[in-house]
Parts: C-alpha cells; sequence; structure tokens
C-alpha cells in the first residue's frame, strides 16, 4: 500500500509537468483551430519554458523568488496528497495556498502589470472557491468519504450522478485550465500574451518556476476531471483520459466565447451556478441515496 | 583499499552521469523563439502589419514564434516606426535588457533609414545609428511575409552561433 503510494506520488512529481504542459498546448491548439489558425505544436509551453530556463544568467530575484518557490512547493504538496490518496479538502486548501503565494509574489514584485495579474488571480480564485468545495462535497455525500483513494477504488462512477457538480467544474474552477501564468486574462490569443500579467518583474528562471507550479496545478484540476470517472477499474482509465482531453477542448470554445468577460460578471455567474447547480444536484443525490 | 577504489568509481560513475544529464539539457534546443516587439513613432503601419503576423492569414504561431512583454525573456527585439530623440533612451533600456545573443530586426523603411524623415529634427536616421542591427527588413510597410522572414534569419543565425559557441567549448 505505501509502496503504491511512493510509486504514485513520484509518478506526479516527475510526470505531472509533462501532463500539464501538454494540456496547456492542447487547450491552445483547440482554441487555435477555433480561431481558424493551426496554432503552435502541443509541447511548445513545455519546448517555451526549457527555452527560457536557457537563456542566460538570471538576475537578482529578490523576495518573489523565494515566494513563487513556496507557491510551486505547495501545488507540489496538493498533487502529491492527492496521489497519494489523502483527503481531498486539504488537497483543495494546498491549491488555494499555491495561488496565495503566487499572489504575494506578484504584489512584492511592485510592478503596475504584476498588480493587475494578481488582482484577477485573487478575483479568479474567489469565484471558484465554491464550486470546488462543491465538489468536494458532492463526492462527500455520493461516495461516503472526502479520502480520494475511496472515491477512486471502492465507489461507483460518480460522473452521472453528479453530472450537474461536474458540468459546474468544468466551466468554473477549470477556468483556471486554461490560463497560463504568464497571463492570467480572459482571451488567450497571440498578441494579448504582450502583457505577461504575472510574470512581469520576474526574472527568467521565476517567470519559468511560475510556469511550471501553474503546470503542477493544472494536472491536480485535471485529476479531479478523471476522479469522476474512477471506478478502481482498469477500463474507466481510458474513459477518464478520454474526458480530460475532451474538457480541454471544452475550455478552447469557452474560451473563445467570453473574451469580454467582466471579472464581476464572471463571479456572478460562477456563484449562481455554484449555488443552484451544485446545491440542485446534491439535493437530489441525497434523496436518491 | 578496494573499498575506497570501489568508491571513487561509484562516485566517478554518478557524476558522469549526472554531467552527462546536465549536458544533454542544455544541449537540447528547444523550437521557441520569443519576439519582443517596440513601435516608435509614425504611420504605425509597420505595427499593423505585425499584427497581421499573428491574425489567421499568417499565423506567426505555428512557426513556434511568441510575443512576450519583458525583454529579459526575448530572443528577438523587433523594431517598427520611426525613432525619434525622446524614445531613443526607451529604446536603449530595452535593448540593455535583451538576453546573451539576442538579435535585433528592424522592419520598414522608417526603422530601417528613417525612411522619407530622415532629415527631419528630432529624428534618428535609423535604429542602427543607436543599436546594432542584424537583420533589416525592407518595404514601406514591411509585408507580414518580410517580417516572418527576418524573424526566422534571426532564428537561424541565433542556432548558428549557438552551434559554433558549442563547438569552441568542446575544442577547448
Amino acid at each position: 500500500m505505501i509502496f503504491k503510494m511512493i510509486i504514485s506520488v513520484a509518478a506526479f512529481i516527475i510526470l505531472g509537468p509533462f501532463i500539464g504542459g501538454m494540456m496547456t498546448g492542447i487547450c491552445n491548439k483547440a482554441s487555435a483551430r477555433i480561431q481558424g489558425r493551426n496554432g503552435a505544436d502541443i509541447f511548445q509551453p513545455i519546448s517555451d519554458t526549457v527555452a527560457l530556463l536557457q537563456k542566460g544568467r538570471n538576475e537578482n530575484s529578490g523576495v518573489q523568488g523565494y515566494y513563487v518557490k513556496v507557491s510551486l512547493f505547495f501545488n507540489i504538496l496538493a498533487g502529491s496528497l492527492f496521489f497519494a490518496g489523502s483527503d481531498m479538502l486539504i488537497t483543495i486548501s494546498c491549491l488555494g495556498l499555491g495561488i496565495v503565494f503566487m499572489v504575494i509574489a506578484a504584489y512584492t514584485s511592485g510592478t503596475y502589470y504584476a498588480g493587475i495579474g494578481a488582482e484577477r488571480l485573487i478575483g479568479e480564485m474567489v469565484a471558484a472557491a465554491p464550486m470546488m468545495f462543491m465538489v468536494a462535497i458532492g463526492f462527500y455525500v455520493y461516495c461516503g468519504s472526502f479520502d480520494v483513494r475511496d472515491v477512486a477504488f471502492n465507489s461507483p462512477v460518480a460522473f452521472l450522478p453528479l453530472i450537474g457538480i461536474f458540468a459546474g467544474f468544468i466551466t468554473v474552477p477549470c477556468s483556471k485550465l486554461r490560463k497560463s501564468s504568464f497571463e492570467y486574462r480572459m482571451p488567450h490569443s497571440m498578441y494579448q500574451r504582450d502583457m505577461d500579467s504575472i510574470s512581469d518583474a520576474f526574472n527568467k528562471r521565476d517567470a519559468a518556476i511560475c510556469e511550471i507550479a501553474s503546470w503542477y496545478e493544472k494536472t491536480v484540476l485535471f485529476a479531479f476531471v478523471f476522479l469522476f470517472f474512477a471506478n478502481g477499474k482498469i477500463w474507466m482509465i481510458p474513459v477518464g483520459i478520454v474526458a480530460c482531453l475532451i474538457v480541454c477542448g471544452i475550455q478552447g470554445i469557452l474560451e473563445n466565447i467570453s473574451p469580454g468577460l467582466s471579472r464581476r460578471r464572471a463571479l456572478k455567474i460562477s456563484w449562481v451556478t455554484a449555488l443552484i447547480i451544485g446545491v440542485v444536484n446534491l439535493v437530489l443525490v441525497y434523496i436518491i441515496m | 583499499m578496494s573499498f575506497k577504489i570501489k568508491r571513487d568509481k561509484k562516485k566517478n560513475a554518478g557524476l558522469s552521469v549526472a554531467s552527462a544529464g546536465i549536458r544533454t539539457f542544455h544541449n537540447f534546443r528547444p523550437e521557441s523563439l520569443w519576439v519582443f516587439h517596440y513601435d516608435g513613432s509614425g504611420c504605425d503601419g509597420c505595427n499593423a502589419e505585425y499584427l497581421a503576423c499573428l491574425s489567421p492569414a499568417w499565423d506567426i504561431e505555428r512557426l513556434a514564434v511568441r510575443n512576450t512583454g519583458n525583454p529579459a525573456y526575448a530572443d528577438i527585439l523587433l523594431v517598427t516606426g520611426l525613432i525619434t530623440e525622446n524614445s531613443a533612451d526607451e529604446l536603449l533600456q530595452i535593448y540593455e535588457q535583451l538576453p546573451e545573443g539576442s538579435k535585433v530586426v528592424s522592419a520598414g523603411a522608417c526603422a530601417c533609414t528613417g525612411g522619407l524623415f530622415s532629415e527631419c529634427e528630432g529624428i534618428m536616421a535609423g535604429v542602427d545609428s543607436l543599436i546594432p542591427v542584424d537583420i533589416y527588413a525592407a518595404g514601406c510597410a514591411a509585408r507580414p511575409e518580410a517580417l516572418i522572414d527576418a524573424i526566422l534569419m534571426a532564428k537561424d543565425e541565433i542556432v548558428s552561433e549557438t552551434e559554433n559557441r558549442e563547438e569552441a567549448v568542446d575544442d577547448e
């Protein structure tokens, strides 16, 4: 049991950034195809980050370098707890802490654009928080446990009973799935990457770490998507992977139909969605169970 | 004694594996090009043409090119438009922040020579009167094809320079 846990945590730590980077590439590709472009290769985000790490010497990073590394640590910790089969509420809290440290890093860098990126990130976090907790509560009501291990191996597939929560999850907290730490903003088109919001004043290494931290976070969020399809059987693994890829495509569509969405409206929509879809779904599951 | 020798060998083997890993990481050159675009004053035509490069018609992103807002990350500094005496300091400041081995592309008649305005007061006669330029893209305004060509030529130069540097290090 402990051996399996160690293997899965090590696999997450080694493969997490690759999966997150690849998923970012797939999201970008889907978005480009919707816009009528060919778009970059799906491994382009990984290439960009490796290239960034190889670009000569780094300037002194200052205190924000420390906060960026702490943020990376909490994202890795969140994923490790998740893949060790631990409590999913702690995973969600660790993800939140990771974002908080990224926000502090952006604020301490002291530039205007980094401040804008930090504000946007807080907005996203606040918008996503109720739905994230709703997911955990949904799993608890249906599977009777907050532990990822119980949900993944000892419970039936939770997708159909929790379909409302799943729909809310892929539209609201997964808005984070389509964001790169290089630019926390609604549209993801090429020219708008001009303003690197959150990593505006980071040095090259910190910007790369910031990106890698976001990939870990993305992997954990996709693992939550996978959890809706897990029932401990091997034949559900490809189904879960296909579901994650479909969610990637949906992110591309959502990104392209919501370019002018203001933060206030996003907050309203996400909270109302979480309240209506989430609560109705929970009540129905409670009655049926 | 034999124990010591074995231990040293193990240590060396570990070190050689680590150094091989680091060397592979450094030799691995991913296809990635970060462009920092600086637009001076002028008619803004070249700026519009560069934006057209990002549109679905030309889609420069498919060639692994991406924009960046921070000159410290950039492989290429793309300058379009007129450089005035007031904006010269800004451009110099940006140039100083570029990482080692970056290239400067000057695009359009105004950026290359000053164009129509080269003899006007307060206008620099081309970017190269201020900073060294590697690639010139002609045109008024420079067409998207010319801009993409110039960026790819700069990319080739970066690749060949890196290879030469590595060969020199290997020879030493």
